[in-house]
């Protein structure tokens, strides 16, 4: 039996994000919300783990104005239980505080876990920090970017993607372990299993709730602006032979390609 | 009165529009140029539970009513599949799920509904015949009481699927015209398994829906158990009036959706298409049509989730049924022309799937049921103006 804890994080469906034409701010409040894509394939992982040893897959979920419907989707796809910790002053919450109210989170509600199972980072911030620093707060081993795990007695097995090669490391549970898209496809939540998340706990907390009083930020965010983006529209006409042979020059220019 | 949707419904909705992301437009336009049936979305839709939505969960169902079917259809219609995702959907969801589970006897239900649950079994109906469409009272196809079942004799045309499904829900005559005590005395409903000698399909090449094919069949001798018979004999009508509602109900939603579909990817374009320095959405000749299309999609779509409503409280909705599908069929039809207009010369190209959805979305104004045939009903029946034919 494996008991895993996933994080989920809520964040905006960045395909449909657009800037303000004037501010080039991001606007976050007319883009839908969803589940952080990654946090997804954690909990698919975390899913999987179950099937082949049995256990219980709690979902933890902690930000400003968190939306219930999310939260119910990840029990849909299969999660036992949920924690939501949804809390305005949550809004500008960078890695380290997010982990910090996770580890309360996790240490005052999750009776017993083996696994910490995260996404490497989140859609809309890629900032790659939460998973490593919750793991730093509770004293625990983490391995990020782990692309195919394997459960051992009292043992993970994680394949580390490292860019061009593969590192294959064990660590001892308990253990926090962060992942990408590469490792598995997330299920769609079933018409049954919709039903049955009707049904499934999910405990809504307040920060006082698990003894936060406190949030502290290592990063400070002083503004988030799009960049604007012109085309050159350059036109090179001539033979193909000539085309072609100017088209290289440039683009050994522009330095997008190199020798 | 609430017009809040329910949790599940709007999980049920998230999770189709993500399933159908598996579903590219160059899916649904090959299957559509090639008249394939799309075995793949089949087969996905069977994995996910969207072909049990309708069927009672004793059966492998999830017993849920047409308006969760609605919100399926309009939403995989909506997300590119068009009127073949929908309409595969509504064979499965209304003809087995609605009609077989609510009119078919025990056995037919255990033998049936868990093969259809599951996509073991495909399904279609047969009502259409070359001498009687809009006037079911004329059909000459004759089911006669042999061997302890029914023979079948007799012609039906446009069957959709009739070639791949197992078998078919068939409305027959079981006493002829001139002996029947009533107008709608004399009409029998029954399910006829395809794989025997006395079924036999030919294909018929449309212009609408060509992933799926409708079909002639002949029947000849083809028998038919007791237990296949829906409702009783003779007393079919009360029963297809269930089917119909459902039917009516189906259309709109898949309507709405190839609707909005068409619609999106006119927006789209009118905004980002420069013309004269300017997108030509910006004009309001391009604007305000699409908004009037907008408008009428939502209007047609309260109608038909109230009819979904209505049919799931056990009452009945024939009128709303069938106003939703007149409206929803035109309010569609209107964004699909709009949208070629929007796209301008690029409406025509096949590449940009507009014209295959124009193509699909006028099946509606003439099948199942034909404009004429609901102004017809709503004009005698909530107008009570006198009776044309
Ligand atoms: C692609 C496709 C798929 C189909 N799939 C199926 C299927 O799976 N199963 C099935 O059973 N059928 C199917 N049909 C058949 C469809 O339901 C019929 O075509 C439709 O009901 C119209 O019947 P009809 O063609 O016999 O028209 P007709 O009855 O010949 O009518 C022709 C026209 O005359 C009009 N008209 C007739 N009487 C009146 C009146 N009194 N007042 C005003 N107008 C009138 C009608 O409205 C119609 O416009 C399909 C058709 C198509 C095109």
């Amino acid at each position: 039996m494996v008991d895993c804890v996933v994080c989920v994080k809520q964040t905006v469906d960045v395909n449909q994000l657009r800037p303000n034409p004037e501010t080039l701010e991001p606007e976050y409040s007319k883009a839908p919300a969803k589940i952080s894509d990654f946090d997804l394939n954690a909990l698919e992982e975390a899913l999987r783990i179950r099937e082949r040893h049995g256990g219980k897959v709690y979902v933890v979920c902690v930000g400003s104005n968190v939306q219930q419907l999310l939260i119910r989707e990840a029990l849909a796809m299969g999660a036992d239980e949920a924690y939501v910790v949804s809390d305005p002053a949550l809004s500008s919450a960078d890695g380290l505080a997010t982990a910090g109210v996770l580890a309360s989170l996790i240490k005052s509600k999750i009776p017993s876990w083996d696994l910490i199972l995260c996404g490497e980072a989140s859609v809309d911030e890629g900032a790659y920090q939460t998973g490593p620093r919750l793991a730093e707060i509770l004293n625990i081993p983490h391995v990020s970017y782990v692309t195919k795990l394997e459960l051992e007695e009292g043992y993970v097995k994680a394949w580390k993607g490292m860019g061009g090669s593969v590192h294959v490391v064990r660590a001892k549970t308990p253990v926090l372990v962060t992942v990408g898209l590469e490792i598995n496809t997330p299920r769609l939540p079933s018409l049954l299993m919709i039903r049955a998340a009707g049904k499934k706990p999910l405990n809504e907390l307040k920060l006082q709730d698990i003894g936060v009083t406190s949030l502290e930020n290592a990063v400070e965010t002083r503004r988030v602006k799009a960049v604007k983006v012109e085309r050159k529209k350059q036109v090179i006409e001539g033979e193909p032979e000539e085309v072609a042979q100017k088209l290289v020059e440039i683009l050994l220019q522009e330095g997008l390609v190199k020798k | 009165m609430n017009f809040d949707e329910n949790e599940d419904v709007i999980l049920l909705r998230r999770s189709i529009s993500e399933f159908m992301k598996r579903f590219t437009e160059e899916y649904w336009r090959r299957c559509d140029e090639n008249r394939e049936f799309p075995q793949e979305y089949w087969e996905a839709a069977a994995q996910s539970g969207l072909l049990a939505i309708t069927i009672p969960e004793e059966y492998g169902g999830a017993g849920l009513g047409m308006y969760e079917a609605a919100t399926a259809m309009m939403e995989v219609a909506r997300c590119g599949g068009g009127l073949a995702a929908g309409d595969l959907l509504m064979r499965t969801l209304v003809f087995g799920g609605v009609m077989i589970n609510r009119h078919g006897t025990k056995e037919a239900k255990e033998k049936y509904l868990p093969k259809l649950a599951s996509g073991r079994a495909i399904c279609s109906f047969a009502h259409t015949e070359p001498n009687a469409g809009v006037n079911t009272f004329d059909i000459q196809t004759r089911a006669e009481k042999r061997n302890g079942g029914y023979v079948v004799n007799g012609q039906k045309i446009w069957i959709t699927l009739a070639h791949k499904a197992d078998f078919i829900v068939t409305v027959v005559r079981t006493t002829p015209k001139e002996k029947a005590k009533s107008k709608t005395h004399g009409i029998s409903v029954m399910i006829i398994d395809t794989k025997q000698e006395g079924v036999k399909t030919f294909k018929i090449h449309g212009m609408a829906m060509r992933a799926l094919t409708s079909n002639t069949v002949y029947f000849e001798d083809a028998f038919v158990p007791e237990e296949n018979v829906i409702g009783e004999i003779d007393r079919g009508w009360t029963c297809l009036t269930t089917l119909f509602n459902a039917e009516r109900i189906s259309t709109s939603s898949i309507s709405l959706g190839c609707g909005e579909y068409v619609l999106n990817k006119a927006v789209d374009y009118a905004k980002n298409r420069i013309i004269f320095g300017r997108p030509i959405g910006s004009n309001q000749a391009i604007q305000f049509p699409l908004a009037e299309a907008k408008a009428e999609l939502e209007v047609a779509k309260l109608m038909t989730l109230k009819a979904a409503w209505l049919f799931d409280q056990g009452r009945d909705c024939a009128i709303e049924a069938n106003i939703a599908a007149l409206q929803a069929g035109r309010a569609a039809m209107k964004a699909a022309d709009r949208a070629i207009q929007t796209y301008g010369g690029m409406g025509f190209a096949l590449d940009n799937d507009i014209e295959r959805f124009y193509r699909d979305i006028r099946l509606f104004k003439t099948a199942p049921v034909p404009e004429e045939m609901v102004l017809n009903l709503i004009a005698t029946k909530l107008l009570q103006l006198p009776r044309s034919f």
